[in-house]
């Protein structure tokens, strides 16, 4: 354990002190230019494939009406469109169930410990080779809409044409007015809502594209995070909602413990879980805004989110842990050649970058630690993975301990950084996983600390896994 | 003892609530209907602890003629006692310096706001006059807990909690 003095410079102490005292945020070093690389392949692109990729933040994974667990009170009817135009993936999931690991690891294809993006206060680093890179090499315009979110500012970004992104809130945004750097250039935006905003910033970047030219267009929004504001004219749509399906555990006033950091959330349960639904619903709207202007048969569509968000399961209201509220998210995919369907195949944030570059004909990222999902949906016996392993690293201030865990189809086991007993959970029996088995099944237990062992090795060396 | 007991009633309410969140959070087997119940009592007893009991304690030092010493006692006796208790629980992952530096977390500087802001209104109560000056504390406190817990939930603070963190830590 590191005391304060051996940790603390003079200089930070007083950094602090002045940081304590000024009401306001930095925005760290603001870049936010787009950086086009050559596009080498430029007279081969004609014919590929459109991509369009749509990450919200914190919407769990049966938090869609066409999610066959979803609360019987949610109706998304354009993402639910979205999802019987092509496949629902029911076993997704991310590898760090946190904001800024997660999105590193969708734009590199990378493990958290290989992007070293570990929390959300460990700086990009911008020497990172992006998606986009190799997909404007091959001829792709490409653009990066919405929240970047990752510690030490926002960089200049290689491989793409245009960049619009937010600092406001430490990189998280508002809800509402919210200022968009548009291409490096800070843009006051009074009046605007960020999810309508965002979504006018796509479609106004689809319209200037040429039909000759394939697009890449990751549009990333800030819906559906704390703090849950929807749209004027959806605010209290939900408040009728009978809501006696909360988790057992969960009680009013739970989200100021401090497992549950106060961050934007200081309210009681059921009033946030109110709001966010509501904000879901504004989410929707947007997403059928945009969808309208696409054609499926020469764009593929991915939707899905950053990581999944706990409502009061295991008295958490939040993320982080590797429980399956946490880690498993939604995950959409419609275009050429896809049939309409669902798979339950375990697939994860790293396999977004490879596939994407597949349908692409681009050039693999060489550190890419994913799968591409191509064969996968192309053929549903292609077996895509056995099983894969999440890790959280300690993200100040937020009272939950560093861990690691393996998913297989059937079990998670979990280890803590701490001297918290492991936790072992039959995924099927306990989707909830309420019931640690860890003692009764000393056999999975052994065979599953030997499986992460295994792929912690793998993971750190940088293997596909 | 009865006065130091009075200076520690916010402490003590605040324990109370923080030891049967401690015990029974995320058990309801173990209390049955009872635990939708006891859980937000026990959330309650925590925030009152923080919050607000510093009035009431300080009208009862007062009543008692207790010193200077009792009423600050009073004053901060529920906000230290939660900033004591949630550092500890922090340094089960965390390093000492940064679970020390939790014991700065807004609901602290909220809790200190707050209880001021309770004892300034408890004193004019016991005066059973109006002060400007203790008006201009209870305000002061009050923009204190609003400015580091209420305004848009708190996140406005938090983003400056974590300036200092990561010039600290980082």
């Amino acid at each position: 354990m590191a005391g304060l003095g051996a940790r603390a410079t003079r200089r930070g102490v007083v950094a602090a002190a002045l940081a304590t005292t000024v009401v306001g945020c930095s925005d760290e070093t603001v870049g936010g230019h787009p950086l086009p690389v050559e596009r080498s392949g430029s007279g081969s692109s004609k014919g590929k494939p459109n991509l369009l990729v749509i990450i919200t933040d914190d919407q769990r994974w049966d938090h869609f009406s066409a999610s066959p667990s979803a609360p019987k009170y949610l109706h998304t009817p354009a993402i639910d469109a979205l999802a019987n135009a092509g496949v629902r993936c029911d076993n997704a999931f991310v590898t760090t169930a946190l904001c800024s690991p997660s999105r590193a690891t969708f734009l590199t294809g990378t493990y958290a410990s290989r992007h070293g993006v570990r929390n959300n206060l460990t700086a990009w680093d911008p020497a990172l080779t992006t998606v986009f890179e190799p997909l404007m090499t091959s001829g792709y315009d490409c653009a990066f809409i919405g929240k970047w979110h990752m510690p030490g500012g926002v960089p200049d970004l290689r491989g793409v044409d245009r960049f619009v992104t937010f600092t406001a809130q430490g990189g998280q945004g508002q809800y509402f007015d919210c200022p968009l750097l548009i291409d490096g250039m800070m843009t006051p935006r009074p009046g605007k809502y960020i999810t309508e905003d965002l979504t006018t910033q796509a479609l106004s970047w689809l319209d200037e594209r040429d039909e000759q030219t394939p697009w890449c267009l990751y549009l990333a929004h800030k819906a559906v995070h704390h703090q849950f504001e929807p749209p004027a004219h959806l605010l209290g749509t939900m408040d009728d909602v009978d809501l006696s399906d909360m988790p057992p555990e969960a009680y009013a006033f739970m989200t100021t413990l401090d497992r549950n950091v106060w961050e934007g959330t200081v309210a009681g349960l059921e009033r946030n879980y109110r709001r966010y639904l509501e904000t879901v619903l504004g989410l929707d709207e947007q997403i059928g805004r945009l969808l309208d202007s696409i054609d499926l048969t020469n764009t593929y569509v991915v939707f899905t989110s950053d990581n999944g968000y706990s409502w009061g399961e295991h008295v958490v209201s939040g993320k982080r842990w590797a429980y399956e509220e946490n880690t498993r998210v939604p995950f959409l995919v419609a275009g050429p050649g896809i049939s309409p369907g669902s798979h339950d195949q375990l697939v994860i944030n790293t396999d977004l970058a490879p596939t994407l570059l597949e349908w692409a004909g681009a050039a693999p990222l060489p550190e890419a630690q994913g799968r591409s999902l191509a064969p996968m949906l192309a053929d549903d016996s292609q077996r895509l993975r056995e099983d894969f392993m999440y890790e959280y690293f300690l993200d100040f201030p937020y009272n939950v301990p560093a861990m690691q865990a393996v998913r297989t189809d059937d079990w998670l086991w979990i280890e803590f950084d701490s001297d918290l007993a492991p936790e072992l959970y039959d995924v099927h029996k306990d989707p909830h996983t309420r019931t640690n088995l860890s003692a009764s099944e000393p056999e999975v237990a052994t065979t599953l600390a030997a499986r992460l062992s295994a792929l912690r090795a793998d993971v750190a060396a940088g293997a596909v896994v | 003892m009865k006065r130091l007991i009075a200076a520690l009633l916010p402490a003590l309410v605040f324990l109370l609530g923080d030891q049967t969140v401690l015990a029974f959070s995320g058990r309801p087997a173990s209390l049955g209907d009872a635990y939708q119940v006891v859980l937000p009592l026990a959330a309650l007893c925590r925030y009152a602890g923080m919050f607000a009991l510093a009035g009431v304690a300080w009208c009862l030092i007062r009543r008692s003629q207790g010193g200077r010493w009792l009423q600050a006692l009073a004053l901060v006796s529920g906000p230290v006692s939660y900033a004591i208790s949630a550092s500890w629980q922090m340094s089960s992952y965390f390093p000492a310096g940064e679970a020390a530096y939790y014991a700065l977390n807004p609901l602290v500087i909220a809790a200190l706001g707050s209880s001021a802001a309770w004892a300034a209104v408890a004193e004019m109560v016991w005066r059973r006059a109006l002060s400007w000056r203790l008006v201009l504390i209870a305000c002061l406190g009050w923009a204190i807990l609003w400015a580091t817990v209420l305004w848009d939930g708190g996140v406005h603070w938090f983003y400056v909690y974590q300036i200092g963190y990561r010039a600290l830590f980082a």
